[in-house]
């Protein structure tokens, strides 16, 4: 879809790349109304997580012993939880955590698979063999049971939510980078490369990783909408972010026993959540719709 | 193990006998903890493979007896929540989306879908607590009850919940339907359907779909494994004695004879789920011989 | 009853009894991209097909012969088509009719065989079932009954151990044994025509001889009007009894099988036959074959749409269309050639 357009640009302005290249995305996004609406929320979502005291209208850890369990209100937009302190502003400093945790950890999973993953496809043989079946054993496993169990085995902290987040995630990127690799080993520049004594780890990162870098980001962006429920989820069962440390999951894990009597508490957290994996899974579900035509087998 | 913090014995013996060193370590090499964990991991393999998952640490009691009313319980979640994201939610929706493809149903049930998906499984459990115990004076039971006991009963404890993982599991069989329709929709058998002068509906239920659902119900299949991982966080919302929640009170108490006996019960009925899966895609293609 | 009578489309309002498939002025626009880029692939094709008449649509790939078929039955996409002239069947315009009035058209009054046998069949319903549902469907015939005409049937088309094939699913049989189940299937809903589009393409040439045999019998004793859609002269000549060549979406000559293969009126249809493997052809000889490509439909040539290939082109043929010229007696046919029936063939030297 997006070549025929790509041609028409060129040809009009030859001589600014940088200027046809933003073109192309603005009118990328005027087609999908969706990627641009997800777009938009990732960024705001962003910016709080950066700047969190800018939104925030109270200081999250400030307990209010005269105000607790408080329904919403112009002074607390989201209520107040059982020592009183203001839900919004802890909702907006735990964005903070939450898109790091997950951040680092689909950061961790990328890396690790990725790069186990062109090890693999590119060498082949027994080392492929035995990454492929512990990486397929892991992968089969569900992820939030997994999660749960090596979260849980290594003990509630955030470190370790980053560790069985990362660990559950790995396959999958493991699998992108193999297959890839595999693909592109077989192409003839790669031979040629090889055949003329190119050192292993320049054609790997030369002439293979820039063309899995495509697959890899959209499996980023899906991983990293999935990454961000399953934060909130370890955090929820009190294997992640512990309390009084604000992250959406924490913040539902604490408002949990109040649910009938102070239902805000769990409501708010949860709308973050939403909102926020629902914009990448925009921006994922665009990219991958838009890959797959390309690729010819949407 | 020694990563662990707050060992299992540390936790026993600060409530038995203080911190005595002695009974501390006659502790642990009762439980076999004084051995290197390799030895450790090896020897509870060798009984895994005898048919014995050891005895829980806390409660002394066969980790087997633990596990299997609580499987039972997780299972028929699971099943449910399957039936939920398949026949009422994700082949309905991915026919829509096929039918109307490219129009607005088909945009509508791609962002329901995609809102779905994006919903915390746990979250959308407390949701649907809220919103019962407001509306219908509804609230969790306390005591769980067999479907064999009292089905009404049963279902009126489960429906929520497998509602609230069903949602999360309709969004790929959605995606999936419509692409399956689309392309079988587009094979020169449906041509030769529409040639003998079948109606349209005709066409999609009697041709289309029976080829289409072939990949669907495999993923669903698939998605019984996943929706098993999710039921471990909706027990835990919903007080339901499965074994998501056995696994998280053995976590909290550091018994890791459950724990291990969990994820390895679930990894075995997810290898066994797949043969099942595979024998059910052979049952539904004619082309796939079983043993080729 | 002359035979341009036969050929010659009719005027205007419904065609006489014996007319089983009238096509006046047939137009079919396909869109490339949804709603957008149309291309015009059928450019006005008229004939008419009487009862148990044999005819076929010769012409290279690209050339329109699908297209028409499919413009007949209606079974293009809606979104992506426009289908102008009329289509007259069984006294009423195909053209004109609502969908549920053209579904009872569809196998009851004109059936198709289509080219991939492979592809064509239901992979996940046996053999009987989808000829049993086509029979359902345009009658009220019991499903027993209905199970035992399918048998029949089978035996009909000679396909071995009948009984046992009703039970088959399509994949546990050859390419040749499944086109002819697919010819079951047309015969099956009793249709007046039977459309038979490169029905033995994709099979081996041996196959390809045995189900042409076999087609024909079965359409004699069956009574039906028959238009065979293929590429190949060489298999016209053994089963119609008029042609129609088309090129680049028109009809460029039409005229009884005799006189076509004997003495093509357009040197398109003399290019096709020159390029034919005969008996006497010198094994070691390069057979003569037309030069170039046909046009594309989105490009196609002024004046005569064949005179880049024609070896007898002249500026006349550059920038006027030619018209339709009738042989000496309507009973030869016509082509539409500035020179027709002058025709050097290829390579005679010019």
């Amino acid at each position: 879809m997006g070549s025929p357009h790509r041609t028409d640009e060129a040809r009009l302005e030859p001589t600014h790349p940088i200027r046809t290249r933003l073109r192309a995305v603005r009118r990328v996004l005027a087609e999908e109304p969706l990627l641009t609406i997800g777009i938009l929320i990732s960024f705001i979502m962003l910016l709080i997580a950066i700047f969190p005291e800018f939104f925030a209208t109270y200081d999250p850890r400030d307990t209010d012993a005269l105000a607790p369990l408080q329904g919403p209100s112009t002074a607390h937009w989201f209520g107040t939880d059982t020592l009183g302190r203001d839900v919004y502003s802890r909702v907006i400093h735990g964005t903070r955590t939450s898109i790091a945790v997950s951040g680092i950890s689909v950061g961790f999973a990328l890396l690790v698979g990725s790069t186990l993953g062109l090890i693999s496809g590119y060498f082949g043989g027994f080392v492929d063999q035995l990454l492929g079946r512990l990486m397929d054993v892991v992968f089969s496993l569900p992820a939030l049971l997994l999660a749960v169990a090596i979260a849980g085995v290594l003990g509630p902290s955030v470190r370790n939510a980053i560790i069985a987040i990362g660990v559950v995630y790995t396959p999958h990127f493991f699998r992108v980078a193999r297959s890839g690799a595999i693909t592109m080993s077989a192409r003839p520049f790669v031979m040629a490369s090889r055949l003329i004594g190119a050192r292993h780890r320049r054609i790997v990162i030369r002439h293979i990783l820039p063309n899995v870098s495509a697959l890899l980001m959209v499996q980023t962006t899906v991983s990293f909408a999935y990454a961000i429920l399953l934060e909130a989820s370890l955090s929820f069962l009190g294997l992640g972010v512990q309390p009084p440390n604000p992250s959406w999951g924490s913040i539902l894990n604490e408002g949990r026993p109040f649910l009938q009597l102070a239902g805000w508490m769990s409501i708010f957290p949860g709308l973050m959540i939403l909102l926020s994996v629902l914009s990448v899974n925009l921006v994922g579900d665009t990219l991958r719709d838009r890959w797959d035509t390309s690729q010819g087998s949407g | 193990m020694s990563l662990i913090p707050g060992s299992v014995i540390s936790q026993l013996v600060d409530q038995a006998a203080g911190s005595d060193p002695e009974k501390l370590a006659e502790m642990e090499a009762f439980l076999g903890l004084d051995r290197p964990w390799y030895a450790q991991l090896g020897s509870w393999l060798a009984n895994v493979v005898q048919g014995d998952l050891g005895n829980s640490w806390r409660s002394r009691i066969p980790v087997a007896d633990l596990l299997g009313p609580r499987l039972m319980v997780t299972l028929q979640l699971s099943a449910m929540a399957t039936v939920i994201s398949s026949l009422v939610l994700g082949i309905p929706g991915g026919l829509i989306a096929a039918a109307y493809k490219s129009r607005w149903p088909d945009s509508v049930v791609r962002v329901v879908s995609l809102l779905a998906l994006s919903v915390p499984v746990f979250w959308m459990g407390s949701m649907l607590i809220l919103v019962f115990s407001v509306w219908f004076n509804w609230s969790p039971p306390l005591t769980w009850v067999s479907p064999f006991e009292d089905f009404g009963a049963n279902m009126r404890m489960m429906i929520l919940p497998a509602i609230a993982l069903g949602l999360a599991g309709a969004a790929p069989l959605v995606r999936m339907t419509r692409n399956s329709i689309l392309e079988v929709m587009g094979q020169n058998y449906i041509r030769t359907a529409r040639s003998t002068g079948a109606t349209e509906g005709r066409i999609r239920f009697r041709h289309a779909l029976r080829n289409a659902i072939i990949p669907v119900v495999t993923s669903a299949g698939l998605q019984f494994g996943f929706l098993i991982g999710g039921a471990v966080v909706i027990e835990e919302v919903f007080s339901l004695p499965g074994v998501g929640r056995l696994l998280l009170q053995a976590i909290s108490q550091r018994d890791f004879p459950v724990v291990q006996a969990c994820v390895l019960t679930i990894g075995i009925f997810l290898i066994f789920l797949n043969i099942a899966v595979d024998i059910l895609y052979a049952y539904l293609d004619p082309r796939i011989k079983l043993g080729d | 009853m002359t035979v341009g009578e036969i050929l010659a489309p009719l005027e205007s309002g419904p065609p006489p009894d014996d007319v089983v498939l009238d096509v006046r002025g047939l137009r079919t626009q396909l869109s490339t991209s949804r709603g957008a880029n149309w291309i015009q692939i059928i450019r006005d094709v008229s004939f008419t097909l009487r009862r148990n008449q044999r005819l076929a649509i010769v012409g290279e790939s690209g050339s329109g012969k699908s297209v028409t078929a499919l413009s007949i039955m209606r079974l293009l996409d809606k979104s992506a088509s426009e289908i102008t002239g009329e289509v007259w069947i069984g006294g009423e315009d195909a053209q004109a009719m609502s969908d549920r009035q053209m579904r009872r058209i569809r196998g009851r009054r004109v059936a198709m065989i289509f080219q991939d046998p492979m592809t064509s069949l239901n992979p996940v319903k046996r053999i009987g079932d989808q000829i049993v549902a086509a029979m359902r469907l345009h009658s009220d015939i019991s499903q027993k009954d209905a199970m035992a005409e399918a048998l029949r049937l089978l035996k009909e088309v000679q396909i071995p151990a009948p009984e046992q094939r009703l039970r088959s699913y399509p994949h546990e049989l050859s390419g040749g044994m499944r086109q002819r189940v697919m010819i079951a299937l047309a015969l099956s809903m009793e249709p007046e025509v039977i459309i038979a589009d490169e029905p033995t393409t994709a099979l081996d040439v041996t196959v390809q001889a045995q189900v042409m045999r076999l087609l024909k019998e079965r359409v004699e004793s069956h009574g039906a009007a028959t238009i065979l859609i293929t590429h190949d002269l060489g298999l016209v000549a053994g089963f119609a009894e008029f042609v129609l060549v088309m090129y680049a979406g028109r009809i460029v000559e039409r005229g009884p099988i005799e006189r076509v293969l004997l003495d093509p009126a357009h040197p398109y249809t003399a290019g096709l036959l020159a390029s034919l493997c005969t008996l006497d052809t010198d094994p070691l000889e390069e057979l003569p074959s037309i030069e170039g490509a046909p046009p594309r439909p989105d490009d196609v040539p002024s004046g005569c749409s064949f005179h880049p290939r024609c070896w007898m082109a002249t500026d006349l043929c550059r920038t006027e269309r030619p018209p339709m010229v009738e042989g000496a007696s309507p009973d030869l046919g016509a082509a539409e050639c500035h020179f027709a029936w002058n025709v050097v063939p290829p390579g005679a030297g010019t």
